[in-house]
């Protein structure tokens, strides 16, 4: 099987045997929820038809350099992204799509690209992988786009796309995909990947990364507990169970730090909100046991609505974020219409 | 690596290879060229995992070895450098470094680890004698598609047989073929590829630069190209994808014609689709007893007609064409009097050279007017 692959040991192995078979689809869509490998495992397959796995991990595009690479796009102006689309090819038959722009977009410029690159022929032996890695991340024009290469692929070509919930993107892209659905790790699998890994605290890691792998390894903790502090305060204010003013204070220093995105923040929160509603129905398994005395206090004083308006204004907020909504604004608006609900 | 060169050799070199390496920077190490000291002489090679180039240029070599400097910077530099000798030194920290007369300069490289390797040639098929094959590209290079979903036109079709090479281009509305008679046994059956319109344009480059009795070693594989010029090297991916049957468009049946001068009739198709509509332009040729009338038709800046003698006498009438379409033959054409070979209104017109021994045919198919 794959070597250093943790968990979905389903999905790998079919992989893994359509791999090994040569009898290949031309279109595949792994999906699951983000962070637990489904673009390693889009490598590590490709790897095996292709060979080179040394240059092909190059192109992970949570590396370092590649990172650097995104974060130097961000400030350039979309006309310049636009002529020299992002694309990571360290092995010359294998290319990566990747979100890119502020926005995290695939983008419609990237789409003709690959629609470009399809017609040329491998460099070696009889076939090439195109990873479109988070393809839900397309707008209707880019997935569009791509619809004619799917349809009808070079005879060598082989598109890998992933996407975190395949029912999100259009019929048309699922319906002409071989599709395989990878899921969370189990507690054990994710102890193996971390003690492989070496990472350090790792029964909070575990608890934090929610059976994903990808979060467990990039989890900043220090980041994480300064982040949930701040979305304990606007919970606690919005249940009534604060002062504004010391929501205020928050809010002031969290609008200087530009790393916290609002789908960062969300995210924690979103946790936060799924721990109080297992201490309202008394089930003590919650993600953050190290708060588990302030979540308490809360779960008593709010109610199943709130909770549920709040995490339906959270996911609100996540996908306003794309359309780039003042932080310091929303987060605020957040707070006052948590305050009315309760 | 350590060596001496020309600064001229250097910089003719470099100057071939830059139309290869990439514009795109997403892929850092493409930006650069692989500089390999070695025999007498330095190799320079640059790819966009697409087409690939390897130059070589005689060099006194002190210390073999190899490294990559950004292509576009060290161009530049070099070409601004008095025509002397050019010292190369690479460093232990992938810095290069270069000594020429009272300039030094040290350039930030990369580890040549990460450069892709290029396929290598297998044995040559077939010579093909150099200029012919960049005088086919002339004659067949502009008809090519630039109309991305049309991807099996967005190259020409290389066709190699027994009895000589063909060229065929087209984007769907006129279509280039161009024959050269030459003795290839070695082909067998025949040869076929889709040569990508990038390659076409560094072929045509490399082959007019080539020396007029030399050769150019010719090679295919599953799916690659090479043409070997000696010095250097150009190697291209084949497009995938069938080429139309072109076979089939070539008009079979075409009873009358008239023949033109070439500059003639350019000179009035300029003027006159000054005035032909912008998007489509369309002109109308007139063809009656001893003239071609030339006119564009109304649009809101004007019109415009002119007529060009010739010799016929067959039926009166009148075909519309792209203009664009006919002058871009006549520009690319050799001779000086060119055919017009037609039917009717409703189908193909076709241009061809006159009193030449090359075979050049242009396919344009009518407008409705």
């Amino acid at each position: 099987m794959f070597p250093n692959f943790y968990g979905n040991s389903q999905a790998a192995g079919r992989l893994w045997d359509i791999a090994r078979s040569g009898r290949i689809p031309q279109t595949l869509l792994l999906s699951g929820p983000e962070g637990i490998g489904k673009a390693t495992l889009a490598r590590r397959f490709a790897a095996l038809v292709l060979g080179d796995p040394g240059r092909i991990e190059l192109d992970d595009v949570s590396r370092e350099p590649n990172q650097a690479l995104i974060a130097e796009r961000e400030k350039w102006t979309a006309e310049k992204r636009n002529e020299d689309p992002l694309v990571f090819s360290s092995h010359p038959d294998f290319l990566t799509f990747a979100p890119d722009g502020p926005l995290r977009q695939i983008s419609i410029p990237q789409m003709r690209l690959l629609r470009e690159k399809a017609q040329f022929q491998p460099l070696r032996g009889t076939r090439r992988v195109f990873l479109i890695d988070r393809i839900d991340r397309a707008n209707e024009q880019a997935a569009n786009s791509l619809l004619k290469t799917l349809e009808e692929p070079p005879p060598h070509l082989v598109i890998v796309m992933t996407a975190e919930n395949a029912y999100d993107l259009l019929p048309t892209i699922r319906s002409r995909a071989v599709m395989i659905q990878l899921g969370r790790l189990s507690d054990e699998e994710m102890e193996a990947f971390v003690r492989a890994r070496g990472l350090d605290d790792p029964a909070r890691r575990i608890a934090l990364a929610a059976g994903s792998p990808g979060a467990a390894a990039t989890l900043d903790l220090e980041l994480y507990t300064a982040r949930r502090a701040a979305m304990l305060a606007l919970l606690e204010t919005g249940a009534g169970a604060s002062p504004f003013s010391s929501w205020a204070k928050v809010a002031e220093s969290l609008s200087t730090r530009k790393q916290d995105r609002i789908e960062d923040l969300m995210n924690v929160l979103l946790l936060l909100l799924e721990d109080i509603l297992l201490l309202q129905n008394n089930v003590s398994s919650i993600r953050n046991r190290d708060l588990e005395r302030p979540l308490a206090t809360l779960a008593r004083r709010v109610s199943f609505g709130w909770l549920r308006t709040a995490a339906a204004q959270a996911a609100e907020l996540c996908a306003l974020a794309r359309r780039n909504i003042q932080k310091p604004l929303a987060l605020d608006a957040f707070v006052i219409s948590l305050t009315r609900a309760a | 690596m350590e060596f001496t060169v020309s600064k001229t050799d250097l910089a003719r070199e470099l100057g071939l290879s830059q139309g290869v390496v990439e514009k795109k920077t997403t892929i850092p190490i493409l930006s650069n060229v692989l500089v390999e000291a070695g025999d007498g002489q330095v190799q320079i090679t640059a790819t966009d995992l697409e087409l690939g180039i390897r130059c070589s240029c005689p060099a006194k070599v002190t210390k073999r070895g190899s490294g990559t400097i950004p292509a576009r910077r060290l161009l530049d530099y070099v070409r601004l450098l008095p025509d002397a000798d050019l010292q190369v030194k690479m460093l232990d920290n992938q810095w290069a470094s270069l000594v020429c007369g009272r300039s030094r300069t040290r350039i930030a490289g990369m580890s040549r680890e990460s450069y892709p390797e290029l396929p290598v040639m297998p044995d040559p098929m077939v010579n093909i004698p150099a200029g012919l094959l960049s005088s086919m590209i002339k004659r067949t290079g502009f008809a090519i598609s630039s109309e991305e979903s049309r991807f099996t036109l967005n190259g020409a079709l290389l066709l190699l047989k027994a009895d000589g090479i063909i060229m065929v281009s087209t984007d769907g509305h006129r279509l280039a073929l161009t024959e050269s008679k030459l003795d290839l046994p070695a082909i067998g059956a025949q040869f076929r590829a889709l040569l990508p319109k990038k390659a076409m344009v560094e072929l045509e480059k490399l082959d007019s630069e080539a020396a007029a009795d030399s050769v150019v070693r010719f090679s295919g594989d599953e799916n690659h190209l090479f043409f070997d010029f000696g010095q250097r090297l150009l190697l291209s991916r084949k497009l995938t994808g069938n080429f139309p049957d072109f076979d089939r468009v070539l008009p079979k049946d075409v009873p009358r014609s008239v023949e033109l001068n070439r500059d003639e009739l350019r000179g009035s198709l300029e003027r006159v689709s000054q005035f032909a509509d912008e998007r489509s332009r369309s002109i109308r040729l007139h063809v009656g007893p001893g003239e071609v009338k030339i006119h564009s038709s109304i649009s809101d800046t004007g019109e415009s007609e002119e007529s060009v003698p010739v010799d016929y006498d067959g039926p009166e009438m009148e075909i519309g064409f792209n203009a664009q379409y006919l002058l871009e033959f006549l520009r690319a054409v050799e001779t000086g009097t060119v055919s017009l070979h037609f039917k009717d209104p409703n189908s193909a017109g076709e241009l061809r050279p006159v009193g030449s021994s090359t075979i050049y045919r242009y396919v344009v198919m009518p407008m409705r007017i």
